[in-house]
């Protein structure tokens, strides 16, 4: 009850609520080009795939700083992992109940940290494959591939839930990522 | 709901088809094994330390390492070096 008390206070009359600070929806989209480009058009053993490797890097390590020091809906502590709310809101979507969420729904969270971990894993072995240690050591190259197949089915999963809530709570949330506001429609 | 949850999943399906034919195009071959050791055997004599034998493009691509130096090598059938490649 305490979510649905901290949503409505945050509502303004117009229904709409600024959400995203600029450094998420900065850190968001950049991600996505950086995630996209190594992942779909970059060649594995070029330079430059590797210097987007450690932007992702560095953007993970700013998100999970900003996850403790950010704007209030950017802090884990606003969307701690939990299991509990995220079968409630599967009930809640199976019975076609509504509830709105200012920030992150738990569902949505367990999907950042999935992501967040993904990205931790796919950096560090990309690296290792570049050290001495693990240059052509194929099991390091098979486990960043295998984490970069992982990433690339939660991304389509992540749009696909995306759209999926958009259209089920009417509120465009893609939109919201870009602008920052969530709007509440009736 | 229910033509929402439709167009959801061909969405979602569609993007999944992508990555799957991303991932399986990515990755390279690796060679025939009877190869690979007669690869291997001709440069650990020529001082290499082989970590791995690909095929890439009809080639062997070859990671190894050389006076402590990481090193790509590209072989064409006859297994002659066709290029080296220093990595820093």
């Amino acid at each position: 009850m305490t979510n649905a008390n901290a949503a409505s206070e945050a509502i303004s009359p117009a229904g709409q609520t600024r959400v995203w600070d600029p450094l998420i929806r900065i850190f968001h989209w950049s991600l996505v080009i950086a995630f996209t480009a190594n992942a779909l058009f970059v060649e594995g053993d070029s330079k430059i795939h590797v210097w987007i490797g450690y932007f992702v890097a560095g953007a993970v390590a700013f998100r999970i700083v900003w996850g403790f020091i950010g704007t209030k809906y950017a802090r884990f502590s606003s969307f701690p992992p939990n299991l509990k709310g995220a079968s409630e809101q599967v009930m809640e979507i199976a019975s076609n109940r509504k509830r709105l969420h200012m920030g992150h729904t738990p569902l949505g969270a367990l999907m950042i940290y999935n992501l967040l971990l993904t990205l931790i894993v796919i950096a560090a072995s990309g690296y290792l494959m570049t050290t001495d240690a693990y240059w052509g050591v194929r099991w390091m190259e098979e486990l960043h591939e295998a984490a970069v197949f992982w990433a690339e089915f939660s991304v389509a999963l992540h749009i696909a839930a995306v759209i999926f809530e958009s259209l089920r709570l009417k509120v465009n949330l893609p939109k919201a990522m870009v602008t920052g506001v969530k709007e509440f429609r009736n | 709901m229910k033509k929402i949850l439709t167009s959801t999943l061909v969405a979602s399906s569609l993007l999944l088809g992508t990555a799957a034919a991303s991932f399986a195009e990515g990755s390279e071959q690796a060679a025939d094994a009877a190869k690979q050791d007669q690869i291997r055997a001709s440069l650990t004599g020529q001082g290499y330390d082989v970590r791995k034998v690909d095929m890439e493009d009809g080639m062997y691509e070859v990671y190894a390492m050389k006076d402590g130096k990481k090193v790509q090598l590209f072989l064409d059938d006859s297994m002659k070096i066709v290029r080296t490649q220093d990595i820093n």
